[in-house]
């Protein structure tokens, strides 16, 4: 079946991209997965209307609006996932290795407080831009902001995650010690 | 340099980011593209595809090519069923329909015991439309009066005013026919009369003994 194959393709392309889209959003490993599946089964209901020229920016699209319905649901409350009321049939498939190895990696850990640090567009841009490797345009469509917007907010973003890696004070101060 | 990397200096370039800062902020790239190195499981990536994906596949193939066609079909036996047993409520005995009618008339009854005595009615009408026809149907006016003589037989609560309706319906029949037709008529009359007296002779004595017993 070309039809479901096609699909299982973009799934495995695509899932831990929104994954971590979602992680680096909610922080908790759970929910992204819950809502990582509830992005891909929505697809598939819409598959047969899916653009597939255009399926990145489309699945980004419904994860960002699934997160926002879900915040929406939750009072805004982005702590908690077992609150989180998955969809029937949408369960996913919890991997506790993977999900041990982003919550004891140092990187995972520095990339995703710096991201929290950030303003929320700022933090997107980011995600997409630069740990998605997503074009300006492709950004833009997703966030529904101009190419330029999003390339002003990806200078601010790495400029401010250079001070928060790197932060001014502690290069002052390795100057001192130097002196 | 790769060309995704000399593409986004251009364009921090173009906000004003000078080489000094671009330069500076290569480890900070760095830092965030490394963050793609843990992978979640693929074994379960295809579980997931397999039950919840390949799953729900199946069950909407299911309802789209199984299902549906069921449903259309029970719909168009429904609404076939509702259009004869409608058409049917005009058919005289000896039409096609007509075992249809007495199918509808007995699950009626079933619901509404009361509706006896509108079958009554209907059989004295069959009756009275039959000899109204120019089409002499012989066999059929016998039937109809052998089923209006079980119908009034079998129901014990004669309501006055329908056993009236059927009486000069009855009493039309019997201008349009003659010889043994007529006879036969005549009879099922006199037998509905006769029974209506009794019925109204049982009431009174009934009433009679209630007020008694209440004195």
């Amino acid at each position: 079946m070309r039809f479901t194959e096609e699909f299982e393709t973009v799934y495995i392309r695509y899932s831990d991209k929104i994954y971590r889209y979602l992680y680096f959003q909610t922080k908790d490993p759970y929910l992204s997965e819950d809502i990582t599946a509830e992005v891909f089964l929505k697809a598939w209901r819409k598959w047969e209307t899916f653009k597939k020229d255009y399926v990145q920016a489309l699945l980004f699209k419904i994860a960002r609006n699934t997160l926002v319905d879900h915040w929406r649901k939750n009072n805004k409350k982005k702590e908690s996932s077992l609150e989180t009321k998955i969809e029937e049939g949408a369960e996913p498939f919890y991997d506790e290795d993977f999900i041990g190895k982003m919550q004891s990696d140092e990187d995972v850990k520095d990339v995703n407080n710096a991201l929290q640090l950030l303003p929320k567009n700022l933090k997107e841009v980011a995600i997409l831009r630069f740990i998605e490797d997503m074009s300006a345009k492709e950004a833009g469509e997703i966030l529904n902001i101009s190419e330029g917007n999003v390339r002003v907010l990806q200078y601010r973003a790495l400029i401010k995650l250079k001070e928060i890696f790197s932060p001014p004070s502690q290069d002052l101060k390795s100057s001192k010690d130097e002196d | 340099m790769n060309e995704e990397l000399k593409k986004l200096f251009e364009e921090l370039k173009a906000e004003g980011a000078s080489g000094k800062e671009m330069e500076e902020l290569i480890p900070v790239l760095n830092k965030l593209a490394v963050i793609k190195k843990h992978e979640r499981s693929y074994i379960l990536k295809r579980k997931f595809l397999e039950d919840k994906v390949v799953s729900s596949k199946r069950s909407t193939f299911f309802v789209k090519w199984f299902f549906a066609p069921a449903i259309a079909f029970s719909l168009l036996l429904f609404v076939g069923a509702v259009s004869a047993s409608y058409a049917s409520q005009k058919s005289l005995p000896g039409d096609p329909l007509y075992p249809v009618k007495r199918l509808t008339e007995d699950a009626r009854t079933l619901i509404d015991p009361n509706f006896k005595n509108e079958k009554i009615v209907r059989r004295s009408e069959e009756i009275k439309k039959l000899t109204e026809e120019k089409e002499e149907k012989p066999k059929f006016i016998n039937k109809a009066i052998d089923d209006f003589r079980k119908e009034s037989e079998d129901s014990r609560t004669h309501d006055t005013k329908k056993v009236q309706e059927s009486l000069k319906n009855l009493e039309d029949a019997k201008q349009n026919v003659s010889g043994e037709e007529k006879k036969q008529i005549e009879r099922v009359i006199e037998k509905t009369e006769n029974n209506q007296d009794n019925k109204e002779v049982k009431s009174l004595e009934g009433n009679k003994n209630e007020d008694e017993k209440n004195k």
